[in-house]
């Protein structure tokens, strides 16, 4: 039996302890779902114990048909979404096909371990992911702090991985030039 | 090559050497994603709080209990119920046996008959030609 199985049999048997454990293990991609989304701290916390509170609702109804973080994560966007969509916040700016604007060929020596100890460039990146629009900033969190495959990530949001794949390269492509206008400003 | 393309190139060497932590310097566009990507990766402020855990699995055990609760409630409830049934049956028989003596006057039926029928079509007929998508068209030619 796998962890997730023992988990959830555990969990819909009330074993003292079981859902503790089960929160514990899935938490932070919770935490990254709704936050990322809503972004405002005192919502994120209300609603990822609605997450889990759903969850604990109806363990029941799931089918082991994927991980089980990924069926929380659904959960979790599903709760996120509603929640925007309720404040009638748009979750994602409408696809462009734009090109960008190209990389400028630089020859100046960037030195990324120096940009990387410099806090100023750091939250000035910081600030540029929070501007992102929510799908986005909960897209590019699932892939690089969760390292979620497409695929995973598709089955939570439920968008074709084409889209997921088109949306993460367009955040790292703002965020690209979010970090040029700045390093434009201190040059 | 477009601008896209060149970015998308990037975006993946930029990717592949995180992964395979390569040595820096030696494409600063490369690089620049990189810089983005290890930012990306830092873990998020604010966080839960440390007992969330502990909070969460409690108002869940607790909701469990509140299903027992909810199910003597209703039980009590249920059973107030027939008790006044049984208390005030006898008046309520005798408060039915009034209102059905009660002679209703006498109306133009035919006349109610046909002003529901009116009703009816107008309504069947609002419904038709909303879901065929006559009604906004309509709408939208009179507005301009």
């Amino acid at each position: 039996m796998s962890d997730d199985q023992e988990l959830v049999t555990a969990v819909l048997a009330r074993t003292p302890g079981a859902f503790e454990q089960l929160i514990a293990r899935h938490k932070a991609l919770v935490w990254h779902v709704v936050y990322r989304m809503v972004k405002h701290p005192e919502d994120a916390r209300e609603l990822s114990q609605d997450v889990f509170l759903r969850v604990h609702q109806r363990l029941h109804q799931y089918r082991f048909e994927s991980s089980l973080a990924t069926w929380i994560g659904r959960v979790a966007f599903s709760v996120a979404s509603r929640h925007l969509q309720k404040k009638r916040l748009p979750l994602a700016e409408p696809a462009s096909d734009e090109d960008g604007d190209a990389l400028d060929d630089v020859s100046d020596g960037f030195d990324l371990e120096a940009a990387c100890a410099d806090r100023e460039t750091m939250d000035h990146l910081n600030a540029a992911i929070e501007a992102l629009p929510p799908l986005q900033r909960t897209l590019v969190t699932l892939y690089h702090l969760d390292e979620m495959g497409i695929a995973e990530i598709g089955t939570i949001t439920g968008l074709p991985e084409g889209t997921v794949k088109n949306y993460l390269f367009r955040a790292r492509q703002r965020l690209r030039q979010r970090l040029e206008t700045r390093l434009g400003a201190i040059a | 090559m477009n601008a896209n393309d060149q970015d998308m190139r990037l975006q993946e060497e930029a990717e592949r050497a995180e992964r395979e932590g390569l040595p820096t310097g030696r494409d600063p566009r490369v690089d620049r994603y990189r810089l983005i990507m290890r930012a990306l990766r830092q873990p998020l402020e604010p966080r839960l709080p440390a007992d969330f855990d502990s909070q969460v699995a409690g108002l869940a055990s607790h909701r469990d209990g509140d299903g027992i609760e909810d199910l003597m409630v209703s039980l009590l409830l249920l059973a107030m119920g027939i008790g006044a049934l049984l208390f005030v049956g006898p008046s309520i028989a005798k408060m039915m046996q009034a209102i059905v003596s009660i002679k209703l006057p006498a109306l133009p039926w035919h006349q109610v008959v046909m002003a529901a029928i009116c009703i009816g079509v107008v309504w069947a007929l609002d419904r038709l030609l909303t879901r065929q998508g006559w009604m906004r068209t309509h709408r939208t030619s009179c507005q301009f």
